[in-house]
């Protein structure tokens, strides 16, 4: 049982946003212009999107997890450690050591990546947009887990030859963990980031097969 | 948000699947009669370790309020707590396990300008004796209310360590009272060990019309050894209004002066001699206004209990 309410869960979202605007944009921006270079595959759009989505991750495990959800959430701090960690990771791995090569094919696996990248960063909003949400209570890439996670599965489905396990745990992880949340919240935008792990699963399965 | 899977909550149920209570309680009472309305004082018992007395019915703020920092839904809950003490409510309890529930409180209790009458009972819920002091220091300064009156040892936890605090500052007249907890139906043979050798002046478990453990052993031992018995979950969270959804109230329950289903299951816990108070929580002023009824009026026997008992365990 969570220790607090679905009314608090979108209050906290209103103060967060508007103490943080209009970082949301400028995450958005970045993360349209690393898309870009991975879709004319230039030679650096994995080190851009690595570092991307390290500092999307990061932000979000201290500005949100650390010092925004642990006000109403005991365990927000274990979750903010765990999103740093994430960061390091990308940061390590793709930023630094230039090892998450990204290409779109036309193909399952990069329509499903391209769509989860999307979903991360204009469907997500959308989704909530729907459900009721108002611009202050919704989650944006970069600054919120949920559409941090989605974007990150959609461009790990694009990592070649095969998706890089250990990049993939945490936002595997978190994306349970986010559904499970949403559902016990009926917070409808959230559970669809079930879908988003259990798609990258499959496609990842799928290619190692090959 | 609007957007909605499940949507069960209290209020729904008992709106939804009460059309027969209502109708009922319709011609028991007045429109917007408080719940409280009663000309029986409101129920006290004992703490037996000085013979305070306080009311049987108080207030938990599990999830309840933790509301964060935003300032509408902090003005709601100081509603919640304005009804609780109008009621004649006086003992609060939380933990720093709640999140911002302590803090809020402490905020709630500015606004409505320090009510005289409030017993603070919070928890120590940390590892090591040095994290738990710093806790508690933590917790006197969210209540804003120059002290507390209570420190439980939340679940337990690193229990030797706090108890050794808690009696120091017990000493110095830092606190009047300090406890251990537990909740449903989890370390009960730890918690008698901890009664059996320590002298708490209260205990707090759950107990309730359905969960009854503590019939066997734990209420016996707290009577045995004089400690205060503090119930929490005592509507299972929620559980048993979804259990009773849909059934009307039984006829012969406003023989005890219950004029809902709230107060049947508060009153069949306070109606135990050993119980000194139970803690539900609520965020809505409404639903505080009925738990307190609880407080007030006929309680029921040991014949009636047991009906009680058979009536919703049958439905």
């Amino acid at each position: 049982m969570l220790p607090y309410t679905r009314d608090v869960y979108f209050a906290l979202f209103e103060t967060y946003n508007a103490a943080i605007w209009p970082a949301q944009i400028a995450a958005i921006a970045l993360a349209v212009l690393a898309v870009l270079l991975v879709l004319r595959t230039r030679p650096y759009g994995g080190r851009v999107a690595a570092a991307v989505i390290a500092a999307a991750w990061g932000w979000t495990g201290i500005a949100f997890h650390w010092l925004t959800f642990s006000t109403v959430n005991y365990l927000a701090p274990a979750f903010a450690v765990l999103f740093v960690v994430a960061a390091l990771l990308f940061a390590w791995t793709g930023m630094i050591r230039g090892k998450l090569d990204l290409r779109f094919e036309r193909s399952v696996r990069g329509w499903s990546g391209l769509g989860l990248v999307a979903a991360g960063l204009f469907g997500y909003v959308l989704f909530g947009w729907l459900a009721g949400s108002e611009w202050p209570q919704m989650a944006f890439f970069g600054v919120a887990p949920g559409p941090t996670v989605v974007f990150t599965l959609g461009i790990l489905a694009l990592a070649h030859p095969r998706v890089p396990w250990h990049l993939a745990v945490i936002p595997l992880v978190w994306a349970l963990t986010g559904a499970l949340i949403g559902w016990t919240l009926d917070i409808l935008q959230d559970v669809v980031l079930l879908g988003g792990g259990v798609v990258l699963f499959v496609l990842a399965l799928a290619r190692r097969r090959n | 948000m609007k957007g909605s899977l499940k949507g069960l909550t209290r209020r729904r149920i008992l709106v939804g699947g009460g059309v027969a209570l209502a109708g009922v309680y319709a011609r028991m009472l007045p429109a917007f009669a408080p719940a409280f309305a009663y000309d029986t004082p409101i129920l006290t018992r004992t703490i037996p370790s000085t013979g305070e007395q306080v009311p049987a019915v108080g207030m938990g703020s599990w999830i309840t309020f933790n509301v964060g920092a935003n300032e509408t839904l902090r003005a709601a809950r100081a509603e919640v707590l304005r009804a609780f003490f109008e009621a004649g409510g006086a003992l609060v309890d939380s933990s720093p396990m709640y999140g911002s529930s302590e803090e809020v409180i402490g905020w709630c209790l500015e606004h409505l300008g320090h009510p005289p009458r409030l017993f603070s009972a919070t928890k120590v819920w940390t590892l090591t004796q040095f994290m738990g002091r710093r806790q508690m220091t933590a917790s006197e300064e969210q209540w804003r209310s120059g002290g507390l009156d209570l420190i439980q040892i939340h679940n337990l936890v690193d229990w030797e360590a706090h108890l050794e605090t808690l009696r120091e500052w017990k000493g110095e007249g830092r606190i009047r009272y300090l406890g251990a907890t537990t909740s449903h139906g989890r370390r009960h043979s730890e918690m008698i060990e901890v009664m059996r050798g320590n002298d708490l002046d209260t205990v707090q478990f759950t107990y309730n019309i359905l969960d009854r453990e503590a019939e066997s052993r734990l209420l016996p031992l707290a009577a045995d050894r004089g400690m205060a018995v503090i119930v929490n979950r005592p509507f299972r969270r929620g559980k048993l209004f979804e259990h009773v959804a849909g059934h009307p109230l039984p006829e012969w329950a406003y023989e005890i002066d219950c004029a809902n289903w709230a107060q049947f299951f508060l009153k069949f816990i306070l109606s135990h001699p050993t119980v000194t108070c139970a803690i539900p929580a609520t965020s809505k002023v409404a639903h505080m206004r009925e738990n307190m009824g609880a407080a007030y009026g006929r309680m029921p026997d040991r014949d009636l209990r047991a009906r009680m008992v058979n009536c919703v365990e049958g439905l």
